[in-house]
């Protein structure tokens, strides 16, 4: 009988891939977020807002990735914005290399910000690492104030949580109080940000970060 | 969700393994932790579907699980925890960090006998 110990991670080659990304972004001196969310909580009306709100102060380019269709890049290339739209066909999640080939189409664009809007899923992308320097959840209050607990990879794995549609509270049993402690406990370190896209309550502190980011990156 | 491309990143490394034409794969031992969010059974379907005419056809998949580990700030003790309930069971402190329970890894290959010469 033979027997070969190997001990090797099975997503290794796209950890491997995530840390060439790191050093790609690096030598671009581009700051990177990988959004992450369930279905419609709202991270391409945010990158909207967001656009609007730094035009003029941060380059932005963005990386949308979708099971199907290109709607969301339509919607992002409205802004004049660099977009790029990677369809799955089907997988759950982004993977490096599909963000590596995407970032070689649009490296030349000379941004400052990259936004990656990572498949609707909560549960997968969790698992692989696109090279971000940032990872941001987001929730809207109308999926309800126990997701961080019946969901928690995602929330242990950011350190920054936008909870999105905050205009919709009055017509939720969703309370903005027990979420942020059922996030808080599943990760103590998070940083939490409150954003409406409606009435662009919260968008500006979000953009301020964002801001800091970019420029002390 | 996503058991089938951990499927074909199990058959990528392990195919690495195959020593020559007559060496085959028996058994890929896997370390599975509670908190990947991978179900082991659909894992295994993925894999027996994915790996059909490969070289790795006649290999079956052994998980082991592996608990979940955290580190409690306030007691300072390690625990590893079956579930996970976000406050350290020996104290009662929120001030835990998880340290283990994700990990997805191939830990050993076992070939099968040569058939004698
Ligand atoms: N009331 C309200 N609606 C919002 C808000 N943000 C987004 N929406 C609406 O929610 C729906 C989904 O928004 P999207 O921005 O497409 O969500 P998404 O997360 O990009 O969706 P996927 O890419 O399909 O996962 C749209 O109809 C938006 O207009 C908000 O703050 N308040
Ligand atoms: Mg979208
Ligand atoms: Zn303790």
């Amino acid at each position: 009988m033979s027997i070969i110990t190997i001990e090797r991670k099975v997503l290794e080659k796209n950890d491997q891939v995530a840390e060439q990304n790191r050093e790609i972004f690096r030598n671009k001196k581009i700051f990177v977020i990988n959004m992450l969310s369930s279905p419609g909580s709202g991270k391409t009306s945010i990158i909207e807002k967001t656009i609007e709100m730094l035009t003029g102060k941060v380059k932005i380019a963005v990386i949308e990735g979708d099971v199907q269709t290109d709607l969301d890049a339509q919607r992002i290339s409205k802004l004049n914005i660099p977009v790029i739209q990677i369809v799955t066909n089907g997988a759950c999640h982004l993977e490096a290399n599909l963000v590596r080939d995407a970032f070689d189409k649009i490296q030349n664009t000379g941004s400052d910000l990259l936004i990656i809007e990572n498949v609707g899923n909560l549960v997968c992308p969790a698992a692989y690492d696109l090279g971000e320097n940032e990872k941001v959840v987001i929730l809207s209050v109308t999926e309800g104030d126990d997701k961080p607990l019946k969901y928690p990879a995602m929330f242990r794995k950011s350190d920054y949580l936008i909870i999105n549609k905050i205009d919709l509270i009055p017509y939720t049993n969703c309370r903005l109080d027990t979420l942020k402690s059922n996030a808080l406990k599943i990760n103590p370190k998070l940083h939490i940000f409150e954003t409406s896209c409606t009435t662009s309550e919260g968008i500006e502190e979000w953009c301020c970060w964002l801001i800091n980011k970019v420029s002390s990156h | 969700m996503h058991e089938l491309s951990v499927a074909n990143e199990i058959i990528n490394i392990a195919s690495q393994y195959l020593p020559d034409n007559s060496g085959r794969v028996k058994i890929i031992k896997l370390k599975i932790g509670t908190l990947s969010n991978i179900l082991v059974d659909s894992l295994i379907y993925c894999y027996e579907a994915a790996v059909k005419n490969t070289l790795l056809h006649d290999s079956t998949l052994v998980i082991e699980r592996a608990p979940i580990i955290i580190n409690c700030k306030n007691c300072l003790e390690e625990i590893l925890l079956d579930v996970i309930d976000n406050v350290c069971p020996n104290c009662g402190s929120i001030d835990i960090e998880v340290t283990g329970g994700d990990e997805m890894q191939i830990v050993e290959i076992e070939l099968y006998d040569k058939p004698e010469e």
